[in-house]
Protein backbone atom coordinates (compact mmCIF):
# COMPACT_ATOMS: atom_id res chain seq x y z
CA UNK A 1 0.00 0.00 0.00
CA UNK A 2 2.57 2.18 0.93
CA UNK A 3 5.30 1.55 -1.91
CA UNK A 4 1.85 1.90 -4.27
CA UNK A 5 1.18 5.71 -2.89
CA UNK A 6 5.20 6.22 -3.05
CA UNK A 7 4.96 5.22 -6.96
CA UNK A 8 1.80 7.32 -7.05
CA UNK A 9 3.46 10.39 -5.17
CA UNK A 10 6.61 10.22 -6.96
CA UNK A 11 4.95 9.93 -10.77
CA UNK A 12 2.55 12.93 -9.82
CA UNK A 13 5.94 15.34 -8.89
CA UNK A 14 7.67 13.94 -12.13
CA UNK A 15 4.57 14.74 -14.10
CA UNK A 16 4.39 18.09 -12.64
CA UNK A 17 8.00 19.01 -12.78
CA UNK A 18 7.90 17.74 -16.35
CA UNK A 19 5.21 20.40 -17.38
CA UNK A 20 7.41 23.28 -16.63
CA UNK A 21 8.67 22.23 -20.25
CA UNK A 22 5.86 23.57 -21.83
CA UNK A 23 5.98 26.70 -19.61
CA UNK A 24 6.04 27.74 -16.06
CA UNK A 25 3.01 26.74 -14.01
CA UNK A 26 1.07 26.46 -10.45
CA UNK A 27 1.92 22.41 -11.03
CA UNK A 28 5.73 22.71 -11.73
CA UNK A 29 5.92 25.77 -8.90
CA UNK A 30 4.40 22.88 -6.00
CA UNK A 31 6.29 20.49 -7.04
CA UNK A 32 9.39 22.75 -6.79
CA UNK A 33 8.73 23.90 -3.27
CA UNK A 34 7.60 20.24 -2.16
CA UNK A 35 11.41 19.58 -3.28
CA UNK A 36 12.57 22.25 -1.19
CA UNK A 37 11.03 21.62 1.62
CA UNK A 38 11.40 17.62 1.72
CA UNK A 39 15.27 18.02 1.14
CA UNK A 40 15.55 20.64 4.04
CA UNK A 41 13.62 18.62 6.42
CA UNK A 42 15.10 15.40 5.31
CA UNK A 43 19.00 17.00 5.60
CA UNK A 44 18.07 18.49 9.28
CA UNK A 45 17.20 15.15 10.51
CA UNK A 46 19.62 12.88 8.85
CA UNK A 47 21.83 15.38 10.16
CA UNK A 48 20.82 15.50 13.86
CA UNK A 49 20.54 11.83 13.61
CA UNK A 50 24.35 11.29 12.71
CA UNK A 51 25.83 14.08 13.66
CA UNK A 52 24.76 16.37 16.17
CA UNK A 53 23.20 13.55 18.68
CA UNK A 54 26.26 11.21 18.23
CA UNK A 55 29.09 13.71 17.84
CA UNK A 56 27.73 16.19 20.30
CA UNK A 57 25.08 15.26 22.96
CA UNK A 58 26.10 11.78 23.18
CA UNK A 59 30.09 12.50 24.23
CA UNK A 60 28.36 15.29 26.39
CA UNK A 61 26.05 12.78 28.69
CA UNK A 62 28.46 9.74 28.45
CA UNK A 63 31.53 11.95 29.68
CA UNK A 64 30.18 11.23 33.45
CA UNK A 65 32.26 14.38 34.17
CA UNK A 66 35.46 13.10 33.23
CA UNK A 67 37.34 16.35 32.89
CA UNK A 68 39.30 15.18 30.26
CA UNK A 69 36.38 13.70 27.93
CA UNK A 70 34.19 16.53 29.23
CA UNK A 71 36.62 18.93 27.57
CA UNK A 72 37.12 16.77 24.21
CA UNK A 73 32.97 16.77 24.43
CA UNK A 74 32.69 20.78 25.14
CA UNK A 75 35.34 21.26 22.23
CA UNK A 76 33.11 20.71 19.08
CA UNK A 77 30.37 22.55 20.74
CA UNK A 78 32.13 25.84 21.43
CA UNK A 79 33.59 26.03 17.55
CA UNK A 80 30.02 25.16 16.42
CA UNK A 81 28.74 27.54 18.70
CA UNK A 82 31.33 30.23 17.70
CA UNK A 83 29.84 29.58 13.74
CA UNK A 84 27.23 31.39 14.39
CA UNK A 85 28.70 34.55 15.52
CA UNK A 86 28.62 35.49 12.17
CA UNK A 87 25.22 36.58 13.30
CA UNK A 88 26.37 39.51 15.03
CA UNK A 89 28.36 42.21 13.56
CA UNK A 90 30.59 42.95 16.78
CA UNK A 91 31.78 39.40 17.50
CA UNK A 92 31.79 38.13 13.69
CA UNK A 93 35.38 37.63 13.33
CA UNK A 94 35.12 34.55 16.03
CA UNK A 95 33.75 32.39 13.02
CA UNK A 96 37.36 32.72 11.50
CA UNK A 97 38.33 30.05 14.51
CA UNK A 98 36.19 27.26 13.72
CA UNK A 99 36.23 28.15 9.82
CA UNK A 100 40.25 28.26 10.04
CA UNK A 101 40.09 24.72 12.10
CA UNK A 102 37.79 23.03 9.17
CA UNK A 103 40.56 24.50 6.62
CA UNK A 104 43.41 23.38 8.22
CA UNK A 105 42.05 19.78 8.92
CA UNK A 106 40.62 19.10 5.13
CA UNK A 107 44.13 20.77 3.62
CA UNK A 108 46.19 18.54 5.89
CA UNK A 109 44.21 15.58 5.35
CA UNK A 110 44.06 16.36 1.61
CA UNK A 111 47.57 17.50 0.48
CA UNK A 112 49.49 14.00 0.81
CA UNK A 113 47.13 12.22 -0.64
CA UNK A 114 46.57 14.60 -3.50
CA UNK A 115 50.29 14.84 -4.58
CA UNK A 116 50.96 11.25 -4.36
CA UNK A 117 47.45 10.03 -6.65
CA UNK A 118 46.75 12.90 -8.40
CA UNK A 119 50.50 14.18 -9.34
CA UNK A 120 53.51 11.53 -8.35
CA UNK A 121 51.53 8.21 -9.75
CA UNK A 122 50.08 10.07 -12.56
CA UNK A 123 53.17 10.95 -13.79
CA UNK A 124 54.53 8.06 -13.81
CA UNK A 125 51.16 6.19 -15.55
CA UNK A 126 52.58 9.07 -18.99
CA UNK A 127 55.78 7.45 -18.76
CA UNK A 128 55.05 4.74 -21.38
CA UNK A 129 57.42 2.70 -23.54
CA UNK A 130 57.15 4.19 -26.98
CA UNK A 131 58.83 1.41 -29.03
CA UNK A 132 57.38 -1.69 -29.05
CA UNK A 133 59.76 -4.30 -27.50
CA UNK A 134 59.16 -7.04 -24.89
CA UNK A 135 56.05 -6.67 -23.65
CA UNK A 136 54.68 -4.17 -25.38
CA UNK A 137 53.19 -4.02 -28.98
CA UNK A 138 53.07 -1.59 -31.98
CA UNK A 139 49.45 -0.94 -31.38
CA UNK A 140 50.59 -0.06 -27.82
CA UNK A 141 53.50 1.80 -28.96
CA UNK A 142 51.07 3.47 -31.48
CA UNK A 143 48.98 4.82 -28.57
CA UNK A 144 51.58 6.01 -25.98
CA UNK A 145 52.84 8.43 -28.99
CA UNK A 146 49.34 10.00 -29.19
CA UNK A 147 49.34 9.89 -25.48
CA UNK A 148 52.61 11.53 -24.90
CA UNK A 149 52.25 14.19 -27.90
CA UNK A 150 48.69 15.08 -26.75
CA UNK A 151 50.32 15.58 -22.85
CA UNK A 152 53.06 17.72 -24.36
CA UNK A 153 51.23 20.02 -27.00
CA UNK A 154 48.48 20.24 -23.77
CA UNK A 155 51.14 21.35 -21.91
CA UNK A 156 52.57 23.91 -24.15
CA UNK A 157 49.23 25.40 -24.89
CA UNK A 158 48.66 26.63 -21.25
CA UNK A 159 52.55 27.91 -21.73
CA UNK A 160 51.67 31.61 -21.54
CA UNK A 161 55.87 33.05 -21.26
CA UNK A 162 56.09 33.26 -25.08
CA UNK A 163 54.01 34.40 -27.65
CA UNK A 164 52.13 31.05 -29.00
CA UNK A 165 53.99 31.38 -32.76
CA UNK A 166 56.41 29.12 -35.00
CA UNK A 167 57.12 26.08 -33.19
CA UNK A 168 55.39 26.67 -30.09
CA UNK A 169 52.06 27.97 -31.78
CA UNK A 170 51.61 24.62 -34.03
CA UNK A 171 52.39 23.04 -30.73
CA UNK A 172 50.11 24.54 -28.95
CA UNK A 173 47.19 24.60 -31.52
CA UNK A 174 47.73 20.55 -31.09
CA UNK A 175 47.17 20.40 -28.24
CA UNK A 176 44.23 23.12 -28.47
CA UNK A 177 42.55 20.19 -30.97
CA UNK A 178 43.67 17.49 -28.36
CA UNK A 179 42.02 19.89 -25.78
CA UNK A 180 38.59 19.82 -27.91
CA UNK A 181 38.47 16.35 -28.33
CA UNK A 182 38.68 15.55 -24.74
CA UNK A 183 35.36 18.44 -24.30
CA UNK A 184 33.82 16.47 -26.86
CA UNK A 185 33.60 13.63 -25.37
CA UNK A 186 33.08 15.32 -22.28
CA UNK A 187 30.21 16.51 -23.64
CA UNK A 188 28.98 13.04 -24.93
CA UNK A 189 29.73 11.54 -21.71
CA UNK A 190 27.33 14.69 -20.08
CA UNK A 191 24.29 14.13 -22.69
CA UNK A 192 24.31 10.35 -22.28
CA UNK A 193 24.12 10.78 -18.18
CA UNK A 194 21.70 13.52 -18.78
CA UNK A 195 19.26 10.99 -20.72
CA UNK A 196 19.90 8.68 -18.50
CA UNK A 197 18.44 10.79 -15.84
CA UNK A 198 15.73 11.21 -18.11
CA UNK A 199 15.00 7.43 -18.95
CA UNK A 200 14.83 6.35 -15.25
CA UNK A 201 11.74 8.94 -14.87
CA UNK A 202 10.24 7.48 -18.01
CA UNK A 203 10.58 4.11 -16.93
CA UNK A 204 8.89 4.68 -13.70
CA UNK A 205 6.23 6.80 -15.62
CA UNK A 206 5.83 3.70 -17.55
CA UNK A 207 5.38 1.13 -14.89
CA UNK A 208 2.91 3.27 -13.30
CA UNK A 209 1.52 4.19 -16.42
CA UNK A 210 -1.96 4.77 -14.88
CA UNK A 211 -0.81 7.02 -12.48
CA UNK A 212 0.87 8.52 -15.29
CA UNK A 213 -2.19 9.06 -17.47
CA UNK A 214 -4.41 10.65 -14.30
CA UNK A 215 -1.73 13.31 -13.82
CA UNK A 216 -1.58 14.38 -16.94
CA UNK A 217 -4.34 14.64 -17.72
CA UNK A 218 -4.76 16.71 -14.46
CA UNK A 219 -1.64 18.62 -15.46
CA UNK A 220 -3.26 19.54 -19.28
CA UNK A 221 -6.78 20.83 -17.78
CA UNK A 222 -5.10 22.79 -15.05
CA UNK A 223 -3.01 24.75 -16.97
CA UNK A 224 -5.69 25.18 -19.93
CA UNK A 225 -7.81 26.23 -17.19
CA UNK A 226 -5.39 28.48 -14.93
CA UNK A 227 -4.19 30.10 -18.45
CA UNK A 228 -7.55 30.66 -19.37
CA UNK A 229 -8.61 32.31 -15.59
CA UNK A 230 -5.25 34.30 -15.73
CA UNK A 231 -6.23 37.75 -16.77
CA UNK A 232 -4.37 39.08 -19.84
CA UNK A 233 -1.77 41.35 -19.03
CA UNK A 234 -2.86 45.11 -19.30
CA UNK A 235 -1.50 46.57 -22.47
CA UNK A 236 1.56 48.81 -22.17
CA UNK A 237 1.73 52.68 -23.40
CA UNK A 238 4.21 51.86 -26.41
CA UNK A 239 1.54 49.26 -27.38
CA UNK A 240 -1.44 51.41 -26.92
CA UNK A 241 0.81 53.92 -29.69
CA UNK A 242 -0.65 53.64 -33.42
CA UNK B 1 8.37 31.57 -44.52
CA UNK B 2 10.28 28.76 -46.29
CA UNK B 3 11.45 25.48 -44.48
CA UNK B 4 14.71 26.55 -43.70
CA UNK B 5 13.00 29.74 -41.84
CA UNK B 6 10.54 27.46 -40.22
CA UNK B 7 13.07 25.74 -38.57
CA UNK B 8 15.52 28.41 -38.29
CA UNK B 9 12.19 29.54 -35.64
CA UNK B 10 10.72 26.48 -34.18
CA UNK B 11 9.88 26.57 -31.17
CA UNK B 12 12.20 23.67 -29.22
CA UNK B 13 8.84 22.26 -27.33
CA UNK B 14 8.85 20.27 -30.53
CA UNK B 15 12.34 18.80 -29.42
CA UNK B 16 11.03 18.11 -26.11
CA UNK B 17 8.34 16.54 -27.20
CA UNK B 18 10.17 14.77 -29.98
CA UNK B 19 12.47 13.50 -26.92
CA UNK B 20 10.19 12.39 -24.91
CA UNK B 21 8.48 10.36 -27.50
CA UNK B 22 11.63 8.66 -28.21
CA UNK B 23 12.18 8.36 -24.42
CA UNK B 24 8.58 6.12 -24.34
CA UNK B 25 8.55 4.39 -27.84
CA UNK B 26 11.84 2.03 -26.96
CA UNK B 27 9.90 1.19 -23.63
CA UNK B 28 6.46 0.37 -25.31
CA UNK B 29 8.51 -1.72 -28.20
CA UNK B 30 11.62 -2.65 -27.20
CA UNK B 31 13.88 -3.22 -29.78
CA UNK B 32 17.03 -5.07 -27.92
CA UNK B 33 19.80 -3.37 -30.04
CA UNK B 34 23.13 -5.14 -29.94
CA UNK B 35 26.14 -3.12 -27.97
CA UNK B 36 29.87 -3.73 -27.34
CA UNK B 37 31.24 -4.90 -24.10
CA UNK B 38 33.53 -2.38 -22.26
CA UNK B 39 36.81 -3.50 -21.43
CA UNK B 40 36.64 -1.44 -17.98
CA UNK B 41 33.23 -2.83 -16.53
CA UNK B 42 34.84 -6.66 -17.74
CA UNK B 43 37.84 -5.97 -15.45
CA UNK B 44 35.80 -5.15 -12.12
CA UNK B 45 33.93 -8.32 -13.01
CA UNK B 46 37.52 -10.48 -13.53
CA UNK B 47 38.52 -8.48 -10.23
CA UNK B 48 35.73 -9.86 -8.12
CA UNK B 49 36.14 -13.02 -9.41
CA UNK B 50 39.79 -13.20 -8.20
CA UNK B 51 38.29 -12.45 -4.71
CA UNK B 52 38.45 -15.77 -2.52
CA UNK B 53 34.99 -16.39 -1.25
CA UNK B 54 34.49 -15.47 2.81
CA UNK B 55 36.92 -12.77 2.40
CA UNK B 56 34.93 -8.90 2.87
CA UNK B 57 34.93 -6.44 1.01
CA UNK B 58 33.75 -2.61 1.69
CA UNK B 59 31.31 -0.73 -0.44
CA UNK B 60 31.32 3.07 -0.49
CA UNK B 61 27.60 4.05 -1.85
CA UNK B 62 27.85 7.53 -2.10
CA UNK B 63 24.84 8.74 -4.29
CA UNK B 64 21.26 9.57 -4.01
CA UNK B 65 18.02 9.28 -5.66
CA UNK B 66 18.60 12.09 -8.54
CA UNK B 67 21.81 9.59 -10.30
CA UNK B 68 19.87 6.22 -9.72
CA UNK B 69 18.60 5.87 -13.10
CA UNK B 70 22.50 5.20 -13.66
CA UNK B 71 23.94 3.46 -10.83
CA UNK B 72 21.26 2.42 -8.63
CA UNK B 73 21.46 -1.00 -11.31
CA UNK B 74 24.79 -0.79 -10.87
CA UNK B 75 24.59 -1.63 -7.27
CA UNK B 76 21.70 -4.34 -7.58
CA UNK B 77 24.29 -6.13 -10.21
CA UNK B 78 27.54 -6.03 -7.59
CA UNK B 79 25.53 -7.32 -4.32
CA UNK B 80 24.52 -9.97 -6.63
CA UNK B 81 28.29 -10.88 -7.72
CA UNK B 82 29.19 -10.75 -4.52
CA UNK B 83 26.60 -13.12 -3.14
CA UNK B 84 27.33 -15.32 -5.67
CA UNK B 85 30.71 -15.28 -5.30
CA UNK B 86 29.82 -15.48 -1.33
CA UNK B 87 31.81 -12.58 -0.24
CA UNK B 88 30.94 -10.41 2.97
CA UNK B 89 29.57 -6.98 2.06
CA UNK B 90 30.15 -4.25 4.29
CA UNK B 91 28.23 -1.21 3.72
CA UNK B 92 28.69 2.86 4.05
CA UNK B 93 27.85 6.05 2.91
CA UNK B 94 28.86 9.45 2.36
CA UNK B 95 25.77 10.64 0.90
CA UNK B 96 22.64 10.81 3.12
CA UNK B 97 20.20 9.37 1.20
CA UNK B 98 22.32 6.76 0.24
CA UNK B 99 21.52 4.13 3.00
CA UNK B 100 17.69 3.58 1.82
CA UNK B 101 19.13 2.75 -1.68
CA UNK B 102 21.44 0.21 -0.51
CA UNK B 103 18.51 -1.48 1.82
CA UNK B 104 16.08 -1.20 -1.39
CA UNK B 105 19.17 -2.83 -4.08
CA UNK B 106 20.34 -5.73 -1.41
CA UNK B 107 16.74 -6.71 -0.21
CA UNK B 108 15.62 -6.87 -4.32
CA UNK B 109 18.82 -9.05 -4.96
CA UNK B 110 17.52 -11.40 -1.68
CA UNK B 111 14.43 -12.34 -3.67
CA UNK B 112 16.10 -12.68 -6.81
CA UNK B 113 16.85 -10.20 -9.71
CA UNK B 114 16.34 -10.28 -13.54
CA UNK B 115 15.56 -13.96 -13.71
CA UNK B 116 18.50 -15.05 -11.53
CA UNK B 117 17.45 -16.94 -8.20
CA UNK B 118 17.49 -15.01 -4.94
CA UNK B 119 19.39 -14.91 -1.59
CA UNK B 120 17.07 -15.50 1.04
CA UNK B 121 19.73 -17.55 2.84
CA UNK B 122 22.04 -14.64 3.08
CA UNK B 123 21.76 -12.48 6.63
CA UNK B 124 22.04 -9.44 7.79
CA UNK B 125 25.15 -8.73 10.39
CA UNK B 126 26.81 -12.12 8.98
CA UNK B 127 26.93 -11.64 5.70
CA UNK B 128 26.17 -8.26 4.77
CA UNK B 129 26.16 -5.22 7.17
CA UNK B 130 24.98 -1.64 5.79
CA UNK B 131 27.05 0.47 8.27
CA UNK B 132 24.75 4.10 6.87
CA UNK B 133 25.72 7.94 6.73
CA UNK B 134 28.31 9.61 8.43
CA UNK B 135 29.20 13.59 8.01
CA UNK B 136 32.61 14.21 7.54
CA UNK B 137 33.97 13.95 3.87
CA UNK B 138 37.35 13.30 3.62
CA UNK B 139 37.75 13.01 7.40
CA UNK B 140 35.42 9.79 7.71
CA UNK B 141 37.27 8.45 4.90
CA UNK B 142 40.72 8.96 6.83
CA UNK B 143 39.36 7.77 9.54
CA UNK B 144 37.80 4.95 8.57
CA UNK B 145 40.76 3.65 7.06
CA UNK B 146 42.63 3.30 10.37
CA UNK B 147 39.86 2.30 12.83
CA UNK B 148 36.34 1.77 11.64
CA UNK B 149 34.70 2.31 15.00
CA UNK B 150 36.13 5.72 15.46
CA UNK B 151 33.85 6.44 12.94
CA UNK B 152 30.43 3.89 13.25
CA UNK B 153 29.84 3.18 17.20
CA UNK B 154 26.48 1.41 15.39
CA UNK B 155 24.80 0.70 12.10
CA UNK B 156 21.72 1.86 10.27
CA UNK B 157 19.70 -0.59 12.51
CA UNK B 158 21.66 1.04 16.09
CA UNK B 159 23.16 -1.94 16.86
CA UNK B 160 27.01 -1.57 18.11
CA UNK B 161 29.03 -3.02 15.58
CA UNK B 162 30.80 -5.97 17.80
CA UNK B 163 27.81 -7.94 18.03
CA UNK B 164 27.76 -8.66 14.34
CA UNK B 165 29.35 -11.67 13.23
CA UNK B 166 30.83 -9.97 10.14
CA UNK B 167 32.80 -6.97 11.71
CA UNK B 168 34.96 -9.61 13.76
CA UNK B 169 38.42 -8.80 13.17
CA UNK B 170 37.46 -5.72 10.69
CA UNK B 171 39.04 -2.80 12.08
CA UNK B 172 40.26 -0.82 9.20
CA UNK B 173 41.00 -1.13 5.48
CA UNK B 174 43.94 -3.24 5.67
CA UNK B 175 41.21 -5.65 6.69
CA UNK B 176 39.01 -5.82 3.35
CA UNK B 177 40.00 -7.31 -0.03
CA UNK B 178 38.91 -4.96 -2.04
CA UNK B 179 36.98 -1.80 -1.35
CA UNK B 180 34.19 -0.63 -4.29
CA UNK B 181 32.76 3.18 -4.52
CA UNK B 182 29.55 3.64 -6.12
CA UNK B 183 29.88 7.26 -6.65
CA UNK B 184 27.72 10.27 -8.34
CA UNK B 185 30.14 13.40 -7.44
CA UNK B 186 31.47 14.80 -4.29
CA UNK B 187 32.97 13.10 -1.79
CA UNK B 188 33.24 10.23 -4.27
CA UNK B 189 35.90 8.29 -6.12
CA UNK B 190 38.44 11.11 -6.05
CA UNK B 191 38.80 11.45 -2.22
CA UNK B 192 38.74 7.50 -2.13
CA UNK B 193 41.80 7.53 -4.03
CA UNK B 194 43.36 10.20 -2.46
CA UNK B 195 42.99 8.78 0.59
CA UNK B 196 42.71 5.37 0.72
CA UNK B 197 43.80 3.46 -2.54
CA UNK B 198 47.43 6.02 -2.56
CA UNK B 199 48.16 5.28 1.14
CA UNK B 200 47.25 1.58 1.88
CA UNK B 201 47.56 0.45 -2.10
CA UNK B 202 44.34 -1.28 -1.84
CA UNK B 203 42.52 -2.94 -4.76
CA UNK B 204 39.92 -0.57 -5.55
CA UNK B 205 37.31 -0.36 -8.22
CA UNK B 206 34.05 1.80 -8.76
CA UNK B 207 31.29 3.06 -10.70
CA UNK B 208 30.21 6.88 -11.35
CA UNK B 209 27.96 8.60 -13.66
CA UNK B 210 28.29 9.33 -16.99
CA UNK B 211 29.07 13.16 -16.42
CA UNK B 212 32.09 12.08 -14.11
CA UNK B 213 33.51 9.47 -16.25
CA UNK B 214 36.33 11.34 -18.05
CA UNK B 215 37.77 12.08 -14.63
CA UNK B 216 38.36 8.85 -13.16
CA UNK B 217 39.25 7.44 -15.96
CA UNK B 218 43.23 8.36 -15.37
CA UNK B 219 43.15 6.10 -12.24
CA UNK B 220 41.72 3.48 -14.27
CA UNK B 221 44.60 3.66 -16.52
CA UNK B 222 47.12 4.15 -13.74
CA UNK B 223 46.22 1.24 -12.35
CA UNK B 224 44.69 2.88 -9.33
CA UNK B 225 41.15 1.44 -9.95
CA UNK B 226 41.46 -2.41 -10.93
CA UNK B 227 38.00 -1.29 -12.84
CA UNK B 228 35.67 1.44 -13.63
CA UNK B 229 32.11 1.71 -14.65
CA UNK B 230 30.41 4.75 -16.37
CA UNK B 231 26.74 5.71 -16.38
CA UNK B 232 23.84 3.63 -17.34
CA UNK B 233 25.86 1.60 -20.21
CA UNK B 234 28.33 0.37 -17.52
CA UNK B 235 25.90 -0.55 -15.37
CA UNK B 236 24.43 -2.52 -18.61
CA UNK B 237 27.57 -3.80 -19.59
CA UNK B 238 27.84 -5.37 -15.41
CA UNK B 239 24.21 -6.45 -16.06
CA UNK B 240 25.13 -8.52 -19.39
CA UNK B 241 28.30 -9.69 -17.87
CA UNK B 242 26.26 -11.49 -14.88
CA UNK B 243 23.41 -12.92 -17.31
CA UNK B 244 21.15 -10.37 -15.36
CA UNK B 245 18.43 -9.19 -17.46
CA UNK B 246 18.03 -5.69 -15.60
CA UNK B 247 16.85 -2.17 -15.07
CA UNK B 248 20.29 -1.01 -17.32
CA UNK B 249 19.77 -3.14 -19.94
CA UNK B 250 16.20 -2.04 -20.67
CA UNK B 251 17.20 1.42 -20.45
CA UNK B 252 20.29 0.79 -23.30
CA UNK B 253 17.47 1.14 -26.35
CA UNK B 254 16.46 4.22 -24.93
CA UNK B 255 19.48 5.98 -24.23
CA UNK B 256 20.41 4.61 -28.63
CA UNK B 257 17.02 6.21 -29.50
CA UNK B 258 17.41 9.13 -27.79
CA UNK B 259 21.22 9.73 -28.90
CA UNK B 260 20.51 9.14 -32.32
CA UNK B 261 17.68 12.02 -32.20
CA UNK B 262 20.46 14.33 -30.46
CA UNK B 263 22.61 13.53 -33.25
CA UNK B 264 19.82 14.58 -35.73
CA UNK B 265 18.92 17.63 -34.32
CA UNK B 266 22.94 18.61 -33.97
CA UNK B 267 23.37 18.19 -37.70
CA UNK B 268 20.37 19.49 -38.42
CA UNK B 269 20.92 22.68 -36.47
CA UNK B 270 24.16 23.02 -38.09
CA UNK B 271 22.60 22.65 -41.56
CA UNK B 272 20.32 25.28 -41.17
CA UNK B 273 23.04 27.54 -39.77
CA UNK B 274 25.11 27.10 -42.55
CA UNK B 275 22.73 27.39 -44.87
CA UNK B 276 21.38 30.92 -43.21
CA UNK B 277 24.81 31.72 -43.74
CA UNK B 278 25.29 31.78 -46.83
CA UNK B 279 22.04 34.15 -47.93
CA UNK B 280 22.93 37.38 -48.58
Amino acid sequence: MMETMGAWVGVGLTVFILSFLYKDNPFYKLAEHIYLGVSAGYWLVVVFHTNILPELIMPLRESGGDPGKLAMALTPIALSLLMFATLFKKIAWLATIPIAFVIGAFAGAQIIGFASSDLIIQIQSSMQPLWASGQTTWREAINNWIGFAGLICCLLFFFFSREHKGALGAASRVGMYFLMISFGASFGYTVMGRISLAIGRAQELYDYHYATLVFTVLVVAGVFLTGRLRKPPAESAEMKQP
Amino acid sequence: MNLRERLTHLDRRWLFLLMGLALLAPLLMPLKLPFAQDRMVQDIYDGIEKIPPGSTVLVSSDFDPASAPELYPFSVALYQHLFQRDIKVVVMSLWPAAPPLVTKAIDEVKKGVGGKPGFANKQYGTDYINLGFRPGEILVIKSVSDDIRSVYSADTQGGRLDSYPIMNGVNGMKDFAAMINVSAGYPGIKEWVQQVQSRYGVRMACATTAVAALDYIPYYKSGQLFGLSAGMKGSADYEKILGVDGKAISGLDTQNIGHLLIIFAIVLGNAVYFLGRRKP
